[in-house]
């Protein structure tokens, strides 16, 4: 078959646009992601607030930090949380999206400077790596997603660092407002008491971080005793077949809390001994499951761990 | 001559279409419009139930509604799946199917199969170029089924009709083209849909696509007027690319465009947004089968024996 030559260029036509089209379609971006978000404030002491922050933390598409908190990759991070993170956990963190309405439980908000799983004790914000194993790890039965091996790690390491930078940034500005709110402060005063107070907060999280050691020797049956004992608490809550249940009241975030099914494997924080034992010391922030440090020695906690575990073995 | 006619075979192949258009895709590109892609990150199991499990209400309570449409496209998948299956079974236990049918069907079975898995690995591994493909896929299995119902479809053996060999190439070709271009558009499409190609490829392929389809039409009415089956298939995607054209204006105008800011609340902003973003997706599926099928008449049931 021989092409007639209107053919032959109007076939030249289509695969010039073609290629062309394909350019775009395989280099570019899509430019509704990344906007900075708009705010309106109603009292003119938070915009300037406001401003006071965006001077510190630039803005979130152009994010930057100082002193302890300096991130080299904080650019790189965003472009990153633009095509994995941001359709759940919002242009600004503040998990303000379609999805997020659509989802239970709700991806986390950012903006109050807490999350649910930490290695920090109880009252003190998550370390950079808290947040690194959650998003490698995931969230079991959550869609929060286990991203290690989905992104490359070098994009695993720069988004914990925007998403470090969503939780410092917002621990800060709900701790200025807190202080705006308080009265007696100015803007500034209140950002610069915000920032010190902050800053040492999340100095000591990392300085009080721990990764624990496994035992060698660990009791289930001692761990059983604890959880049926009623000082504790335990059952009331997670129930006497460790199945769980809801619990009274809202979380941090507003949302409804449910106590855990222990028995069902993947727990949420993590499923390795190091992870429950985390979780039974620190609890779990934000909502009411409790820190166990004070009542409990790290012997104690790891019997817990070792019953739990044979719960969970037992299904 | 005595023409085989596979009812069974047809009738399948006509209800996958609708299924795979109507269902799986329908409540696939929901997922995407509303982004409930990952409402949970789980496959094959679900928390608390499996594939088959109708418990879209504890679902909804433990997981929240996207989980529920991303579980009801799971299950429409399978059903297309399952027609699909019984069609192969079918195309070789009954008599006197061709060989090539027979092929046509177990083949569209191991794409439909592949297709499940890549939807899998899109969730599990949660991967955009996953997606994409998976979007891109899914429009495959659409192709493959057209072709199914028409090569069994009882007129699908009346006679040859005879145009000029000059005319007849030329419409293969673009008929070829024009299909090829639905695929990358497809892709361009399902690209921004995801957020990671920009609007212009999808834009200028648009365009590009919507000048062939023309042209095919308007030689389908003009120069093949006398194949009937031929100008019923372009009127009828003259329809439907029209629709397709508004409807890609909507979406523009709403979800990227000048209008986006045009809505009462963000209720209704999600609503209208994922509405027009879905019925934009379908109607280009319509347009690929109605252009599969414009296509299978050129290739099959017209040749270039005549002298006009
Ligand atoms: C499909 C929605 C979705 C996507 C995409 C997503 N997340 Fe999440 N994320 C969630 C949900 C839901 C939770 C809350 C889980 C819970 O409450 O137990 C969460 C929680 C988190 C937490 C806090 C966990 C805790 O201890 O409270 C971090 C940190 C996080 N996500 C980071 C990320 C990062 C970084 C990305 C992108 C690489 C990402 N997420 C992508 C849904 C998502
Ligand atoms: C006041 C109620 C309450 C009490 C008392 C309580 N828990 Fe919890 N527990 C919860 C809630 C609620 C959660 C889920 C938090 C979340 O992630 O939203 C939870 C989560 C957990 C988890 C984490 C599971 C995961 O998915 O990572 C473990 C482990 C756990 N509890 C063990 C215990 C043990 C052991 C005790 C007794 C020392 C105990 N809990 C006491 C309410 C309670």
């Amino acid at each position: 078959m021989s092409l007639p030559r209107s053919d032959s260029i109007s076939l030249a036509v289509v695969a010039v646009s073609t290629l062309v089209a394909l350019y775009f379609t395989l280099t570019g971006s899509f430019a509704g992601a990344s906007a900075e978000p708009i705010y309106s404030f109603e009292q003119a002491e938070q915009s300037e607030l406001f401003d006071l922050m965006t001077d510190e933390f630039g803005g979130f598409l152009t994010p930057t930090m100082s002193g302890s908190w300096a991130m080299e990759n904080l650019q790189v991070g965003r472009k990153v949380y633009e095509q994995q993170c941001i359709h759940c956990h919002g242009t600004d963190g503040h998990a303000e999206t379609y999805t997020a309405n659509l989802l239970t439980p709700a991806p986390r908000d950012f903006g109050l400077g807490v999350v649910k799983f930490t290695s920090t004790p109880v009252g003190l914000p998550a370390t950079r790596n808290d947040l690194l194993r959650t998003i490698k790890e995931g969230v079991a039965s959550t869609s929060m997603s286990r991203f290690e091996g989905s992104i490359k790690e070098q994009d695993l390491q720069d988004v914990a660092d925007y998403a470090m930078y969503l939780l410092i940034r917002g621990a800060v500005w709900t701790n200025a407002t807190d202080r705006l709110g308080a009265g007696g402060l100015s803007p500034a005063q209140a950002f610069a008491a915000a920032m010190e107070d902050q800053r040492q907060q999340f100095d000591l999280a990392l300085a009080s971080s721990t990764r624990p050691k496994i035992p060698s020797v660990a009791d289930s049956a001692r761990g059983r005793e604890m959880y049926f004992d009623n000082d504790l608490g335990c059952l009331v809550c997670h129930q006497v077949d460790a199945s769980g249940g809801p619990v009274n009241g809202l979380d941090l975030w507003g949302q409804p809390m449910v106590a855990r099914d222990l028995t069902k494997g993947e727990l949420r924080g993590g499923d390795s001994p190091a992870d429950v034992y985390l979780r039974i010391r620190n609890g779990v922030k934000g909502t009411p499951m409790p820190a166990m440090a004070a009542e409990l020695t790290p012997e104690q906690i790891w019997d817990l761990v070792a019953f739990v575990r044979s719960v969970q073995e037992d299904n | 001559m005595e023409q085989p006619y596979f009812r069974l075979l047809h009738r399948l192949a006509v209800i996958g279409v609708v299924v795979t258009i109507a269902l799986t895709i329908g409540i696939g590109g929901t997922i995407t419009s509303a982004e409930v892609g990952m409402a949970y990150p789980t496959w094959p199991d679900i928390n608390g139930g499996s594939l088959f499990s109708i418990f879209y209400g504890k679902l909804a309570e433990t997981f929240g509604i996207g989980s529920v449409v991303e579980h009801t496209h799971r299950q429409a998948a399978s059903l297309t799946g399952l027609i699909i299956l019984v069609l192969a079974i079918a195309s070789w236990v009954t008599r006197g199917v061709p060989k090539n049918l027979r092929l046509l069907a177990t083949g569209s079975l191991v794409i439909v199969i592949a297709q499940g898995l890549l939807g899998a690995t899109r969730v599990l591994e949660n991967t955009y170029s996953g997606a994409i493909l998976h979007a891109v896929g899914a429009q495959f299995v659409v192709l493959l089924l057209v072709v199914l119902a028409k090569t069994t479809a009882r007129d699908w053996h009346r006679p040859m009709q005879h145009f000029k060999a000059e005319h007849v190439d030329r419409i293969r070709l673009w008929s070829v083209v024009a299909l090829v271009l639905l695929f990358l558009n497809l892709f361009a499409a399902a690209s921004l849909r995801h957020k990671q190609g920009a609007f212009e490829g999808h834009l200028i392929l648009a365009i590009t696509t919507a000048g062939v389809i023309l042209y095919l039409i308007r030689q389908a009415l003009t120069t093949f007027r006398e194949q009937k089956k031929m100008a019923r298939l372009a009127r009828s995607l003259a329809h439907i690319l029209g629709t397709q054209l508004a409807l890609g204006a909507a979406a523009w105008a709403f979800l990227i465009g000048p209008l986006i800011g045009s809505f009462p609340d963000e209720d209704t902003r999600f609503l209208a947004q994922s509405l027009i973003a879905t019925g934009h997706l379908l109607c280009g599926v319509l347009v690929l089968a109605v252009t599969t099928a414009l296509w299978m008449e050129v290739r099959f049931r017209i040749d270039g024996g005549g002298t006009e």
